[in-house]
């Protein structure tokens, strides 16, 4: 798997998994058919930088977005989306995304949230993810079922 | 709640009173522009708090509601002179949203330094999270937010 720039063609693939993949806060829509002007702002709106994971064979797997940065206090939300059958490969692009993103904006942190019914994706970060909350019952998933989202925070440097 | 005519009370609130995370300026300066923002986008309703003689105590405000999830976010701008008479009005208010918009909960997003949610509201709120040196405050130094949520079941 690797790396790769995204393009607006790639909101054709993220249309056909967003209902099926694990996604952080910015990317949980299990349940809903998002129109495309509401994909067309989450793929782009407020992001400063994104890249795609690609297999071999050139199929996306994942997308890691860098979203509402925030150079005052130096904070910005890591935004994910990820095929749940491939997270556990996903560690090394996942830290090399995070060495990017610390490496060209003036942050300090990173946080982002999971629906606890998403949570694979936290497997990306291992323990560097540090928990910091969980807002229960956050996420409708249909009749009075709900999913708690839990709180994560990542730190540049040696913190 | 009227930008043109609360923008003066409200602008010198932001820099003085117990506020929540939206109406934090964070070392920023208001403007009218600022004003009309905070009172007119992605509000869901809300209202101001006065004294018997005429003073502005506070702003009360449900925003960025999200009606499938079946919650929203409740933003404050509260003089602490007036803690103890605010209380009550806080609880109306939250009451009165429960029953108008379809609300399970409130989530409250305030800084450690800026907001003592419990001053208001007591038990009625929980916190779930924190996060940690999340907003500068000058150099090194850095204030925590405090994540908090509010039960509509708690309320009735």
């Amino acid at each position: 798997v690797r790396l790769t720039d995204v393009v607006p063609g790639d909101i054709g693939w993220i249309d056909q998994v967003i209902d099926r993949w694990d996604g952080s806060s910015r990317w949980s829509l299990r349940g809903q058919t998002p129109p495309l002007p509401l994909m067309w702002a989450l793929l782009w709106d407020d992001v400063v930088t994104q890249q795609a994971v690609r297999d071999d064979d050139g199929h996306a797997v994942a997308l890691f977005q860098l979203a509402h940065v925030n150079l005052h206090d130096g904070v910005a939300e890591l935004a994910m989306l990820a095929d749940p059958e491939h997270v556990a490969h996903l560690g090394p692009l996942a830290t090399a995304f995070l060495a990017r993103v610390f490496r060209d904006f003036p942050l300090r942190k990173v946080t982002f949230g999971v629906a606890t019914d998403e949570r694979s994706i936290t497997h990306c970060f291992g323990p560097r993810a540090q928990p910091s909350g969980r807002l229960r019952q956050h996420r409708r998933r249909g009749g009075d079922v709900y999913a708690d989202v839990e709180l994560y925070e990542m730190w540049g440097g040696s913190r | 709640v009227r930008a043109r005519e609360d923008g003066e009370w409200i602008a010198a609130g932001l820099v003085r009173w117990d506020r929540s995370r939206r109406l934090s300026l964070r070392g920023k300066t208001s403007s009218p522009k600022l004003v009309r923002g905070l009172l007119g986008e992605h509000v869901a309703v809300q209202q101001s708090v006065w004294t018997d003689d005429g003073r502005p105590t506070g702003l009360l405000q449900v925003t960025e509601l999200r009606a499938r999830d079946g919650f929203g976010q409740l933003d404050l701008l509260l003089d602490p002179a007036h803690a103890d008479a605010l209380g009550p009005e806080l609880r109306s208010f939250c009451a009165e949203a429960f029953e108008t918009l379809p609300l399970r909960k409130l989530c409250l997003w305030g800084c450690t330094d800026e907001l003592t949610v419990t001053r208001y509201l007591g038990a009625l709120v929980h916190q779930v999270g924190r996060l940690v040196d999340h907003e500068r405050r000058g150099p090194d130094d850095y204030a925590d937010v405090l994540v908090y949520e509010l039960w509509k079941d708690d309320l009735a």
